[in-house]
């Protein structure tokens, strides 16, 4: 792995200092080297190991304190698994994820459990994230009992309520049950339950992906308004390229389990520089039909390689439009190209 | 659309709000079960039911097991049978209605303790396979399928033959080998909740492992829970009939429905009394549960407007 440990760059000018006292542009997450394998097995009773797949294989970067960083990728990327593994949801392969300092992939149960009250997670799909059979007031009152935050019922009850209101929904709401909601209301509903322990970092896993158009406006709103009233520091998953353009400060784009491009939002919309960047960017509409009809699109050929026989070299050189023999043999670094634009690739 | 999203963000300021109640399991249950009528009445007949059991000896009109060979197999009193031997006598002599209210005590128990351990016992071991997987689930489930493959009744006379006789025997081993049924189904559930992103996001927010089992994953699998349980009490009672029969159940004299109704059985064509009346008293038993267990079913589904 020739993964470089280089640091991504600093935050932008856009953000600026966070209700919490904190310094903006202090490092808040740092990911260095995140390898998330799922062992594949065969055999009935002695089970061995036969592949790996590679869902991410050597992710580095870094997060400052109150900036968003937008992932986006292909379905299948790894973009939801990174998200997990920097979580400990899934405990990583390798690859260290230090944050606020501490790192988290050696940390045990109880210790991780406490550190959940600085790290949350918004997820897909409303629907399935609910538990059903919970009320709105024991799922968002849930991480309120277990980190002991509010003293009693009482207390407890109040708490939920204000974080009801604070996501925009009725506070005599307690009593319902999550079927009794829309999808835009049940996102707001997982909102809530990720703002409880009062975190500092949000893992947006494609938020508004499941939602309306009209409705995912609303969600992504309401994520800006708690960001800035609140210093939340969002890594927000997607695969809808504007949305991820609004939101982000800056923005990573992955590929079968490697960041290969990552810089600032307005940098990386305008001037990309790795090929694949260029042909996910060259596939987003335009809303003009003169324009739209000169578009020109970059079309990739072939599938998405599987990720338990990813190819060799830069994983992409296979699909690639400037693809060079030596393209198969070398793993590409994420190397500064440009001051602070950083791309995977040999050819620019 | 920003304005709209700002002015939630503001509204915390606002003064604090008037009093909500929070709606607790208890008074979903209350409802569920008042507002049905006949969940209520199912209430109120498993109470009675209870009730005959506790204070057995204050109604019985007569002693339960007293031999008197000379008013043997009397008819019910309207069909002209002795005055005070209401539902009649059976071959022995004794008070069917006396040995109907004793017989209580033992078929409840049985029927309800045998079902409480096999649930409690196969929906811990169900949870704990499916939740952890791997090895631990490979051996509770091996051992499932073992006892599945053993005939229960060579089991039962292995296990009373060591132990002895006696009621609290019976209910253990009824209701320890009950499990596997329960075992079985909640580990096919959880198997599907544990890919669930609200058992996720239970992690995220900080729950353990017990914690995400009994809180998260368990209600939802207690309705089917409840339904599989309310068949069980039935069949556990009639269990323990057979048992009895085969003297491995209560000790020959002490009456219980199930004996009652096997007793019975011979003098079917003479003494009808004998085992209709036991039957009749399994049958709303029964029923009383399955319509109980029926409605918290519902109750337990947050989906149902109560």
């Amino acid at each position: 792995m020739t993964e470089t440990n280089k640091l991504t760059p600093p935050a932008t000018a856009g953000s600026t200092a966070t209700p919490n006292g904190a310094a903006a542009g202090e490092t808040l997450l740092e990911v260095k080297d995140l390898k998330m394998y799922f062992p594949i097995t065969s055999g009935i009773i002695f089970q061995r190991k036969v592949a790996d797949v590679k869902a991410v294989d050597g992710v580095s970067f870094r997060v400052k304190r109150g900036e968003t960083l937008g992932l986006v990728g292909e379905s299948g990327c790894g973009k939801s698994t990174t998200a997990r593994a920097i979580l400990q949801l899934y405990r990583p392969t390798a690859g260290s994820v230090q944050f606020e300092g501490k790192e988290l992939t050696k940390m045990g149960g109880n210790e991780l459990r406490r550190m959940r009250r600085r790290m949350q997670m918004i997820f897909q799909d409303p629907y399935a994230s609910l538990n059903p059979r919970m009320s709105v007031g024991s799922i968002i009152g849930e991480p309120l009992l277990i980190h002991g935050i509010a003293k009693n019922k009482k207390e407890r009850q109040e708490r939920v309520q204000e974080l009801l209101r604070i996501v925009g929904l009725n506070p005599y709401f307690i009593n319902r049950y999550p079927h009794e909601f829309s999808g835009g209301q049940r996102q707001r509903i997982g909102v809530a339950r990720a703002l409880a322990v009062e975190p500092a970092f949000i893992a947006c896993d494609e938020p508004v992906s499941a939602l309306d158009v009209s409705i995912q406006a609303q969600i992504v709103n309401l994520l800006e308004e708690l960001q800035d009233q609140f210093g939340l520091t969002y890594l927000f998953i997607a695969h809808d390229l504007s949305v991820v353009r609004h939101i982000s400060d800056r923005v990573a784009v992955m590929y079968l389990g490697r960041i290969v491009e990552i810089a600032d939002r307005n940098e990386l919309y305008e001037n990309p520089l790795h090929p694949y960047t260029k042909a996910l960017l060259s596939a987003v509409p335009i809303p003009d039909p003169v324009v739209e009809a000169k578009r020109e699109r970059i079309i990739l050929t072939g599938d998405v390689p599987s990720p338990v026989k990813p190819p060799s070299g830069c994983n992409f050189h296979p699909r690639c439009p400037i693809a060079i023999p030596e393209c198969k043999e070398i793993i590409p670094p994420l190397e500064e190209k440009t001051p602070e634009h950083f791309a995977a690739c040999i050819r620019v | 659309m920003a304005s709209n999203t700002m002015a939630q963000v503001q509204a915390i300021d606002q003064p604090a709000l008037k009093k909500v109640r929070v709606r607790t399991f208890g008074d979903r249950l209350r409802r569920g079960i008042f507002t049905h009528a006949p969940a209520t009445i199912s209430l109120f007949v498993i109470i009675f039911f209870a009730l005959v059991a506790i204070f057995a000896p204050l109604i019985a009109p007569h002693d339960p097991i007293k031999v008197d060979i000379i008013k043997r197999l009397q008819p019910p009193v309207w069909q002209g049978g002795l005055p005070g031997y209401i539902l009649g006598t059976d071959q022995m002599g004794r008070d069917v209605l006396s040995r109907l209210i004793y017989g209580t005590r033992v078929s409840l128990q049985v029927g309800f303790f045998a079902t409480i351990i096999s649930v409690v016992l196969g929906a811990t071991l169900g949870i704990i396979a499916g939740f952890y997987g791997g090895r631990l689930d490979d051996i509770i489930m091996r051992l499932n399928d073992m006892q599945r493959a053993f005939p229960f009744l060579v089991l039962a006379i292995a296990i009373i033959a060591a132990v002895g006789q006696g009621l609290d025997k019976l209910i253990i081993v009824l209701g320890v080998f009950g499990w596997s049924n329960y075992g079985r189904f909640v580990r096919g559930e959880v198997l599907g909740l544990r890919e669930k992103e609200f058992v996720e996001a239970a992690r995220t927010i900080g729950a353990s492992n017990a914690r995400i089992m009994f809180q998260h994953m368990l209600p939802n699998v207690t309705s089917t829970l409840l339904v599989l349980s309310s068949f069980s009490v039935a069949a556990l009672i009639i269990a323990e009939s057979s048992l009895s029969f085969l003297g491995l159940g209560v000790p020959l004299p002490t009456p219980s429905w199930g004996n009652m109704l096997s007793d019975g059985r011979e003098y079917m064509e003479t003494a009808w009394w004998l085992a209709i009346f036991p039957g009749i008293a399994i049958g709303i038993i029964v029923l009383a549960v399955n319509v109980l267990g029926d409605r918290l079913r519902d109750i337990f589904d947050a989906r149902t407007t109560l």
